[in-house]
C-alpha cells in the first residue's frame, strides 16, 4: 500500500480482487487507496479514489485553516491587551506624575521630603516610557503597523537621533562616522529613529560606563548596513539571536541593568517591516556590534 | 497678574482631573472642571476662562469635536491640548482645528504651567500692529528691514531662511506645523516637501543657534513641526 504511494503505480489484479490507486490532488500525490476483494470495474474505482482524494484534502485545509486562524486569534488578542494594559497605564500614570511634579513645583517640602517625591516623580516617568514601549510592540505586532515610505537620509537622520537620546546617552561619548555618497533610502523615517534610538540606548546602557559608542553606515551592493558598536556587553552565540526575542534578556544581565527586553525586538521588527535584517556580532576583545541592514532598492519592492 | 488666571480643566479621568485641580490650584491658578466637552461647553458660558486644558480622548463628543466647537464659539480662547504620545495625527488635526498648543501625557507640572501662561499672556497681550521687531533672547529680527542680528551682529539670510525664521518667530513659543510652513513660504504645492524645510531649518540653527547640535532657539516638535522657543522675560507684563 505504501508503495503504491510511493511509486505512483496504479493496478487492477481482477483474478484476486485487488485495486491499488494513488489519490492526487491534481498530479500531486497526497495517500493511497487500496481494495481488497472487490468486483468494481476500473472506472469505478477511478471515481471512488477521486472521491477520497477530494474528501481527505478538504479536511486538511479545513484543520490548516483553523490553526492559522487560531494563531493570528491569539496574537490578535496578546497585543490587544498589550495596548489595553499600556493605555490603561497612562491615566494613572498621568495623575501620579501630576501630582508628583506639582508637590516639587510648590516648593514647600522639606529635604527628605522633596528626595521622596523626586524618587516618586523619576519612576512614575520611567513606568511612562515602559507603558509607550508597550504600545508600540503591541501596535508593531498586531500587523496593521503602516510603513510611511518616504525618502530618508540616514546621516542625518541619525545625527537627529544621537541629538535628541543625548540624556540616555549619559557619559558616553559618540563617534559618528559619516560616509560618503548617497545614505537615503526609502523608509518609514519615524519607525528608523525609533530602531536606532533602541540600539543606541542599549550600546550606552549594556557597554563600560563612558566608554565610546561608535556608529558607522555601510553600503553595500544591495543593502544600507548601520553599525552601532559598544565595548563590552559580550554576548555568547547561543544568546545572538534570542536578544532579538521579545521579553529576552541575556543571562548575565538580567540582575545587572534593568530593561525590559522589549527593546531589540522592537528593532527587528521595524528593520522586518521594511525588508531588512538585524543581527549582532559580538566578541570579548572588541566588544559587541549591532547592525541594522535595510535594503537599498526598497523604492521599487514597495 | 493681579488677579488670578481661569483655567477650565476639561477631562474624563477623574484621577488626572483631580490631581490637576489640587496642583494648578496651589500653583496660583483658578480652576474649574469639566468631565466632558458637553459639560465644558455650558460652563464656558457661565464663566469667563483665560484658557482651557482639554483632554484629546473623551466619550461623548471627544476632544477633536470639543475643540472645533470653543473654537467656532468663543474665538480667541487658548486651547492646550491633552494628548498620548502616540497620536500625533490627532494632535495635528487638533492643531488644525483651532488648539494653541499640546502637551504629552505623563506631563511635568511646571512644562504644564509655563504653557498655559505662554498662552495667557499671548492672549491679553496689546494688539494693534503686530510686531514688526521681534525679540528672543539673543534674536532680533526686524520685519521693517529685513533684518536679523544675535547679540547686535547683522546675519545674512538666504530668503526662505528668512521667511522661515520670520514665521518660527511670530509663533514664538507655539507648534508650527510643517505642512503651514511650506504652504506659507514655498508655496500650496509643496505642503509636503518636509525635506526642503529640514535643509533650512539646519541652515538657520548654523547660522542662530550656538550649538546647531542642541539648538535652543528652533526646537523639534517630532512628527509635528517646529517651535521657537518663547521668551519668559518678554516685553509685555
Amino acid at each position: 500500500m505504501r508503495s503504491s504511494y510511493f511509486l505512483e503505480a496504479n493496478d487492477d489484479d481482477l483474478s484476486t480482487g485487488v485495486s491499488r490507486r494513488v489519490l492526487r490532488l491534481g498530479t500531486r500525490p497526497i495517500g493511497s487507496l487500496f481494495l481488497c476483494g472487490h468486483s468494481l470495474d476500473s472506472a469505478s474505482i477511478n471515481a471512488a479514489s477521486s472521491l477520497a482524494a477530494v474528501a481527505i484534502e478538504r479536511a486538511r485545509s479545513f484543520s490548516a485553516e483553523a490553526n492559522a486562524e487560531a494563531a493570528k486569534q491569539s496574537e490578535q488578542l496578546r497585543s490587544a491587551i498589550l495596548d489595553g494594559l499600556a493605555h490603561a497605564f497612562k491615566s494613572p500614570l498621568t495623575t501620579i506624575r501630576a501630582s508628583s511634579s506639582g508637590l516639587l513645583a510648590m516648593k514647600t517640602l522639606s529635604g527628605t521630603e522633596e528626595k521622596l517625591v523626586g524618587l516618586i516623580d523619576r519612576h512614575a516617568g520611567q513606568l511612562s516610557d515602559l507603558a509607550n514601549h508597550l504600545l508600540l510592540t503591541a501596535k508593531l505586532d498586531s500587523g496593521d503597523l503602516k510603513v510611511k515610505r518616504e525618502q530618508v537620509d540616514v546621516a542625518r537622520l541619525i545625527q537627529r537621533t544621537i541629538t535628541e537620546s543625548s540624556q540616555e546617552l549619559g557619559g558616553h561619548s559618540i563617534d559618528f562616522q559619516v560616509s560618503s555618497g548617497h545614505d537615503a533610502v526609502y523608509a518609514d523615517g519615524k519607525l528608523l529613529q525609533m530602531a536606532l534610538f533602541q540600539v543606541l540606548d542599549n550600546a550606552a546602557k549594556y557597554s563600560r560606563p563612558n566608554s565610546q559608542v561608535v556608529i558607522a553606515v555601510q553600503q553595500e551592493e544591495a543593502e544600507l548596513i548601520i553599525k552601532v558598536k559598544n565595548e563590552g556587553s559580550f554576548i555568547p552565540d547561543g544568546e545572538k539571536e534570542k536578544v532579538f526575542q521579545r521579553f529576552y534578556r541575556c543571562s548575565g544581565s538580567v540582575r545587572s541593568i534593568s530593561g525590559t527586553g522589549i527593546g531589540l525586538s522592537v528593532v527587528r521588527r521595524i528593520a522586518e517591516a521594511h525588508s531588512g535584517r538585524t543581527w549582532v556580532e559580538s566578541d570579548q576583545v572588541n566588544g559587541t556590534t549591532f547592525a541594522i541592514a535595510l535594503p537599498r532598492m526598497a523604492k521599487e519592492k514597495a | 497678574m493681579s488677579q488670578k488666571s481661569k483655567v477650565l480643566v476639561v477631562e474624563d479621568d477623574a484621577g488626572i482631573r483631580q490631581s490637576l485641580f489640587e496642583t494648578l490650584g496651589a500653583l496660583g491658578f483658578a480652576v474649574g472642571e469639566a468631565h466632558n466637552g458637553e459639560d465644558a461647553l455650558v460652563q464656558l458660558r457661565m464663566v469667563n476662562y483665560d484658557a482651557v486644558l482639554l483632554d484629546i480622548n473623551m466619550p461623548g463628543m471627544g476632544g477633536q469635536e470639543t475643540c472645533r466647537r470653543m473654537c467656532q464659539t468663543f474665538p480667541g480662547l487658548p486651547i492646550i491640548m491633552l494628548t498620548v504620545r502616540d497620536d500625533e495625527e490627532d494632535i495635528v488635526e487638533a492643531l488644525d482645528a483651532g488648539a494653541f498648543d499640546y502637551v504629552t501625557k505623563p506631563f511635568q507640572i511646571r512644562e504644564l504651567t509655563a504653557r498655559l501662561r505662554g498662552v495667557i499672556r499671548r492672549r491679553y497681550a496689546p494688539i494693534g500692529e503686530p510686531d514688526l521687531v521681534s525679540i528672543v533672547g539673543d534674536i532680533t529680527l526686524d520685519a521693517n528691514r529685513r533684518l536679523v542680528e544675535k547679540k547686535g551682529e547683522q546675519i545674512h539670510l538666504a530668503p526662505k531662511e528668512y521667511e522661515t525664521l520670520r514665521c518660527l518667530m511670530e509663533h514664538a513659543g507655539r507648534p508650527v506645523r510643517h505642512e503651514n510652513l511650506l504652504r506659507s513660504i514655498w508655496g500650496p504645492l509643496y505642503s509636503n516637501e518636509r525635506e526642503y524645510l529640514r535643509v533650512v531649518i539646519n541652515q538657520l540653527r548654523k547660522k542662530i543657534e550656538d550649538d546647531p547640535a542642541r539648538p535652543v532657539y528652533i526646537l523639534t516638535e517630532s512628527h509635528i513641526g517646529y517651535r521657537f522657543r518663547e521668551d519668559y522675560t518678554a516685553k509685555t507684563r
